[in-house]
Order: structure tokens, then sequence, then C-alpha cells
């Protein structure tokens, strides 16, 4: 008998835990608070009981606050699923019951539930448009080769849309007399435009045939590490072919002063 | 002459504005959305809006929205309006809890109250014509990430244009811990890199206010500094559309030296472009008539053919656009045609070949000698140069040097070799001629490091006659190392580098060189060529490097966006310098 009575209390415990929706509760964001019900941002409605009691998450106390668009929200409910209790708080609360529990609650019908309303354009699925990702953090090691005729004290960057174009948005470093490397860290389904430049947008890379270049784009999938190699074949301030006597570069017949920086006065070898 | 050349250059601009104009009205683009509410908030860290209080949310395709608050992540081409929300579009009217509007997709996912909530999606803005139960993403009703609880600034109003800008309205910055009121903040967040292609030379400091702009233009003041022209203020006007853009800049504004800039760009097909840059320079006191006056253009005209490309490139430079006798009277011209070909595998070798050949002129009737002309040779004053080019470049791709070892063990090699000759009417030629070979390794994913050793030989010999000897004389000091010059100089350059970079925000350099070149530098024979705006020293080529030096480079963040650059090199065995002239400090954003 003795080893039968805590069996029955302890029974009759989870028959009570059972039988008492009034304790079930969840959590969410608040989307909106009207008309004798209240919204998540799940985009589920749940319908108030007649006096339904607003607490401060904090204190448990009744406050005058009615629930906003964007609180946070631990809801209780009764027998029937009503809403009886609501605790409101700044800051996100912890999920204390999985939400499928209380879906018989839902009013708004959750997705994707079967209604057979036919898809006006069966290939515009929005499961299909937005395809889903993680956001899992990807290394991502950017390779470049660039030209042979790159200075070698020449910096080289990534710019980037989103970075608002700011041609020196990523340093990249040098890893030999043609190649230079950077490693990102990006979140996967990072969507984004890049180019190369060496610092400005006056040496931003061009085509492999002169032309200014679109820029190139990368979509970050699911995985540990990415690899991008990408080949930059010229620089948009790369004089017509590289042969061309450049002043104060080298002495030439066309430089007034065939060494650069020659002290005020001092003369200069001419022919 | 010079006239001639500004109406040009003005027709170009009007002409490439009037393309790109033209070119943006085909593009299928979002429509345009006003927003209004009590307090807007804008986070830089996650560029995403949040509005809150009498939200009123007016497109231009016809939707007015109303609500409690606004949500809306510009990277993603989509908004939400949450609480008490009022749809009207077409003269119908729609009462729900939210709305999440999906442009790209021409998309309105709301929950409507009617009787009962529900889900509905519209399409096409129809809100006579409810979609019951169509499948709606997941994350339809979650407010965008605000990140930090600082918004960057606080707006009454704001302009957007999804996925390309946003204009706000009677904003509130935080600067220097201060608010601080403007009319307007315009962002720029478009796939267009065109639109902020710039004219502006570098500067130690620039603070940009883009005050005005829409997806094809915008306008900016810079409040700029650096060491020559201490504080000041320029303007920049940026246009760009389908097939072209123009920058047009006025810097500095507020100094009696302004440079004012003008860069066009048109490809009108996939074959040919046409950039054209121009400067005119004026010395007057605010928009007073000007003491001086000189400018210059340049325009490339670049046609591409399969395996190769030719460009046509121009120079005009007027030293003297207004009568000031003291001013040059010089207006040298240049015209330069070339091919160039694509680079090209040698055989199935690890080599690399492409090639490159030229010819054109320059032209200068006043010319530096006292009678005119270019060049004083043989007697003769020349003010016409001819010269042809012919030059090619050998590169290898990155060899394994060894095999079966770990990456962070793995050794690779590279070489180059660039060689270019450039005959001229007056009998000389140019030769430039530049080999480089490097061994590199990477230790790990944060450090690498590379050994380099460039020659580059230049050389500038005539037939007949060419360079005498020359021995400089400073300070009473006699320079015997140049006795041997004979217009051909050879820089040697061993470069170790290693470079790190544990986080993306914080990154070093050490770069140690030891230059051997010909003739011998001499102490204080040149001064320092000063660092520009990237902390790199120009021209690449100068008979004035020291023997050793070391340059430590470090970058790292100090604050949200705001990166900072130093550098300092430090020189052995020259003489009495030892430390560059100065740090090389830059902010970034």
């Amino acid at each position: 008998m003795k080893r039968i009575l805590p069996l029955l209390a302890l029974s009759a415990l989870l028959l009570a835990a059972v039988a008492a929706p009034s304790g079930l509760q969840m959590t969410g964001q608040v989307l909106d608070f009207e008309r004798g019900y209240i919204f998540l941002t799940t985009g589920d409605a749940f319908k108030l009981a007649d006096r339904v009691r607003i607490l401060d998450a904090k204190t448990l106390k009744p406050t005058a606050k009615t629930p906003e668009p964007r609180d946070f929200a631990r809801i209780f409910f009764d027998d029937f699923g009503k809403v009886t209790a609501i605790e409101l708080s700044g800051a996100p609360l912890p999920i204390e019951v999985p939400p499928p529990m209380v879906e018989k609650f839902v009013v708004a019908l959750s997705t994707p539930y079967s209604l057979p309303t036919p898809t006006p354009n069966p290939h515009a699925r929005p499961d299909q448009f937005h395809p889903k990702y993680t956001g899992k953090i990807v290394a991502v090691t950017f390779t470049v080769q660039v030209p042979p005729n790159t200075p070698m004290n020449a910096q080289v960057f990534i710019t980037t849309d989103a970075s608002n174009w700011n041609p020196q948005a990523i340093l990249m470093h040098r890893v030999d007399a043609l190649h230079f490397r950077v490693t990102r860290k990006l979140a996967s389904g990072t969507d984004f435009r890049y180019l190369y430049t060496r610092g400005s947008l006056q040496t931003v890379e061009r085509a492999e045939n002169g032309m200014a270049r679109k820029p190139r784009t990368l979509l970050i999938s699911d995985a540990d590490a990415r690899a991008v190699g990408d080949i930059v074949y010229r620089w948009a301030d790369d004089s017509s072919n590289g042969i061309t006597a450049q002043p104060n570069a080298i002495p030439t017949q066309f430089n007034p002063a065939p060494f650069p920086n020659l002290p005020p006065g001092v003369p200069t070898p001419r022919p | 002459m010079p006239r001639r050349f500004l109406a040009i250059a003005l027709f170009l601009l009007l002409f490439v504005a009037a393309r790109a104009s033209a070119g943006a009205t085909g593009m299928a683009i979002d429509p345009l959305i006003h927003l209004s509410a009590d307090r807007i908030s804008f986070s830089f860290d996650r560029y995403t809006i949040d509005a809150r209080g009498h939200v009123v949310v007016r497109t231009s395709n016809g939707l007015v929205i109303r609500g409690q608050t606004f949500s809306m992540d510009l990277k993603l081409d989509r908004y939400l309006v949450a609480g008490h929300v009022t749809l009207q579009a077409g003269g119908h009217t729609q009462h729900g809890a939210a709305v999440s509007a999906y442009l790209q997709f021409n998309r309105l996912y709301v929950v409507p109250i009617t009787g009962e909530p529900d889900r509905w999606t519209f399409i096409d803005n129809d809100l006579t014509k409810p979609y019951k139960g169509l499948i709606m993403p997941g994350d339809v009703f979650y407010f965008a990430n605000f990140g930090s609880k600082r918004p960057f600034l606080t707006a009454r109003a704001a302009v957007i244009r999804p996925l390309h800008y946003v204009r706000f309205e009677h904003v509130t910055l935080p600067f220097l811990g201060a608010p601080l009121p403007l009319p307007t903040y315009y962002l720029n967040f478009s796939a267009d890199p065109n639109l902020v292609q710039n004219s502006l030379s570098g500067a130690t400091y620039d603070l940009t206010y883009n005050f005005a702009g829409n997806e094809h233009a915008i306008s900016a003041l810079h409040l700029r500094y650096d060491s020559i022209n201490k504080g000041y203020v320029s303007f920049e006007q940026h246009l760009s559309g389908r097939n072209g853009y123009a920058v047009v800049s006025l810097n500095p504004a507020t100094r009696p030296q302004k440079y004012w800039n003008a860069v066009l760009d048109y490809q009108p097909n996939q074959r040919l472009s046409i950039r054209t840059f121009t400067q005119l320079f004026t010395d007057q006191t605010w928009l007073h008539s000007p003491r001086s006056a000189a400018q210059w253009s340049v325009a490339t005209l670049t046609y591409a053919l399969p395996k190769s490309f030719v460009q046509l490139t121009g120079f005009q430079t007027n030293y003297r656009l207004v009568n000031n006798p003291t001013e040059s009277q010089n207006h040298p011209t240049y015209l330069q045609f070339t091919a160039t070909t694509f680079p090209h595998q040698v055989g199935k070798l690890p080599l690399f070949e492409s090639m490159n050949w030229g010819f054109g002129f320059n032209h200068d009737s006043y010319g530096a000698y006292g009678n005119g002309g270019l060049q004083k040779f043989g007697g003769y004053n020349y003010t016409t140069i001819w010269n042809h080019a012919l030059g090619f470049t050998l590169y290898t791709p990155s060899l394994r040097l060894t095999h079966h070892v770990p990456a962070s063990k793995m050794y690779y090699f590279n070489a180059s070799f660039t060689h270019s000759r450039q005959y001229f009417s007056v009998p000389h030629f140019v030769d430039v001629q530049t080999t480089s070979a490097s061994i590199s390794r990477q230790f790990s994913t944060s450090v690498g490091a590379y050994l380099n050793y460039q020659v580059q030989n230049v050389g500038d010999i005539y037939k007949v006659g060419g360079y005498t000897p020359y021995t400089p004389v400073i300070n009473g000091v006699t320079y015997s190392s140049f006795a041997a010059f004979r217009g051909i100089a050879t820089f040697r350059t061993l470069a170790l580098g290693i470079n790190g970079s544990p986080d993306p925000a914080f990154n070093w350099t050490i770069l140690a060189r030891v230059h051997r070149d010909f003739p011998k530098p001499e102490i204080g024979l040149f001064a320092f060529t000063p660092y520009n705006v990237l902390g790199n020293i120009t021209p690449p080529a100068q008979l004035g490097e020291p023997p050793y030096d070391i340059t430590a480079d470090l970058r790292f963040r100090v604050a949200r966006h705001l990166n900072l650059e130093v550098q300092r090199s430090y020189f052995f065995h020259y003489g009495t310098i030892n430390w560059s002239p100065t740090f090389f400090v830059q902010f970034t954003p």
C-alpha cells in the first residue's frame, strides 16, 4: 500500500497537469491587439477571454499598458483556448511551451493548411522564391590574381554593394607577386555584388576586353567553408599599353625634370 | 581652343546625363515608398528602418497603408506594417492586424479582421480579390532585426526606393555626442557602383553629407582636410544610368585654388566605351573672375575585339586660359592608338603571354624651350614627336613547389617579365624592362609571407649624343655617383612581406625591403616622395630609395563604421634619417 500511494499521488498530479489547460502558456512577439484578439508575428491570432488580465512580465503585477506591436508576450489560455492573461515584456521571453501544443487554439489558420485555392501563378510559390538558408557562418576565402603590371607596393581591396561601394571596404593581403587573399566570415544566404580595386574607383578592375565590368555576384550557401577564385585582367588606371612615357616616373625626353623630386636649382642632365 | 574643349566636355556631360535618364526609364524598379511616422529610426548596422506611431505608407502605385508600426530590412525587397492596419487601394479598403508587402512579386500578405482573423494574399494591389489559404513565407510577419538599440539617425519622414536608396527628411543625427538636426539625409545602397564613382582627389579626412538624391543621382557636400588645404568644403554631383555615368565636382570649393572636375563614361554597347576626364583649375576668390586658369582633358575610346581590344587616348592641356602673363602658354596635345591582346597560354606550358602595340604623337608649338617645341635636339626644335611602341608580358601562374604536404607548408612560385620599347621621331628609344619572381607560403588562414625580387631597367637610349656626364653639387657636396649615368637606370628590390589578419577588424603587415639602384641614391639629393592617400609611395620607380627599409602597417576598426590605418617606415644606413618623415594616418569608413 505504501508503494501504491506515491504512484497514485504522482498519477493524480500528472492528470491534474494535463487536465488544466488554464496553465498552458506560450510566448511570442505581438503583431497586433484589437477586436478581441491578440496576434503574434507567427501570423497566428488568439481569441481573448472576456476579462483578460494584462501583467508586467518582470513584476507580475497588473499594468495599464495594452499590448503593442513589437512587445514580447507570455500568453495564458483557459480550458477553451481563450487567452486569460498576458504578461508583457520589452525583451524576448524564453519559449516555455512548444507552439504546436497551442495550435488548436489558433484562430487564423497557419500555413500550409490545405485550402484548395489554386495558386494564380504556380511558378511563383513563396517557398520557391524564398529559398531557405540557415544563416550559419561560413568562412569565405577570396583569392584574386592581379595583372602582372600591378605595382609591388599596391594594395588590393574588395568593394561591395553591402559597403555602399566603399573602394577600401575589405583589405586583401598580398600572397605573392600575382595574388592577394582575404578570408571573411559571412552568414549563409548573404547575397552581394563585389569588385576588386586598388583603393579607389579610379583603380577598379576592368574586364579582359578593356570595358567596365559588371559587379561580380556571390550567394553564400550553407557550407563549412568556401573558396572564391577570381582573376583581374586589368585596372581602370592602366595606361593604354603600359609603355607610354609617364611624367615623373622615368627619365624621358618629355619630362622637364627627368629625375623626380630634384631640389630646386639642381641642374638636370639633358641630351 | 579652350572654349571649344569646355564646350565639348559640357556637351558630353549633358549627353551622358540625358542618355542615363533615358535608359533609366526603361528599368523595372519597385514603387516609391513615402513613409511618415512619429519617429523613424535607422540602423546602419543592420540596414533596417523602424517606424512607430501614426505610420502612413503611400506608394507610387496607389497603395496607402496606415498602422502603428513599420519595419523594413533595406536589403530585402519587403516591408511590414502592423497594428490596427488599414489598406486602401483602387477605392477599396481592407482592415487587418498586419500587412507584409513583398515588392518583387507584387504580393501583399495580410492578416485581415473581418468576422474572424484569417490570412489572405493580394496580388498586384488588387484588394477586391483575396487569395485565401495561399502559402506564405514562414517569416512573413517577423519584424526586421534592428541590431543595437541606438539608431544611426531618427527622422519624421522617408522616401524609399527599395534596393536603391532611402532619403530621410527632418533628420536628427547624433554627432559628437549632440543631436545634429539636418533637413535631409540620403543613403544609397543600390547595386550600381557607378552611382558612387567620384572625381575628388584624396584627402586625409573626408566626411560626406549626401543631402539629396534618387536612384540616378546623388548630391553631396564633403567636409575635408588635407595637409595642403587644411579644412575645406567640396561639392560633388553624381549621375548614373544604364549606359553611363557622370560625376562633376568642385574641390575645394572654399579655397581660392579650385579644381572643377568632370568624369564622363558612356558605354552604348558591349564593345564600345568612351570615357573622359576634364579638370579646370582656377585661382579665384569665391566665384569672382579668376586670376589664372588652366584646363586638362583626357578622353579614351575603347573598342573590344574577340581576342584583343584597341584604345584611342587623347590628352589636351591649356596652361593659360585667362590673360595672365605669368602663366605658361604651353598647350600640349597627345594622341595614342594602342592594341592589346588578351592573356594567352603558351602551348601547354605554365606560361601566359600578352602583347601590345601602338603609335601616336605629341605636339606643342610653345613648349619649354625658348623658341617653342617639345625637345631641342641636333639643333632642331621638335614641335611634334611621333612614336611607335611594342611590348609584351610573360608570366607564370602560381606554381606549387612542394607536393604531398599540408597546405600550411606549401610553397608557391611566381614569375613575370615585361618588356617594352618605344621609338620616337627624335632619334632615340626608351626601353622599360621589369622582371619579378616570388616565393610565397601561407602559414595559417590568417598569416602568410612572401619573398619577392624585382629588377627594373629603364633606358633612354640615343643613337647619337645622349645624356652627358652629370655631377650634382648640393650644399657644397659633390655627388660623383651620377658621373657614369648615361640614361640607363636599374632598380633592384628584394622584399619580404609578412601579413596577418587574425580578425576582419584587425590587419597588420610588415614589409622589409633592400634596394640596390643605379645610379646610387644620395642622401638629401632626392626628397622623399610623399605618400598618396593609400599610403603608397608614388611614383613606383624613383632614384631615391634608401638601401634598407622596414614598414609596418596596422589597420583596425575604431568604431562601428570607421577604420584607422597607421603606417610608418624605418630606414637603415641612410645617414641621419631613421624614420620616414611622418606617420601615415588615414580614417576610412
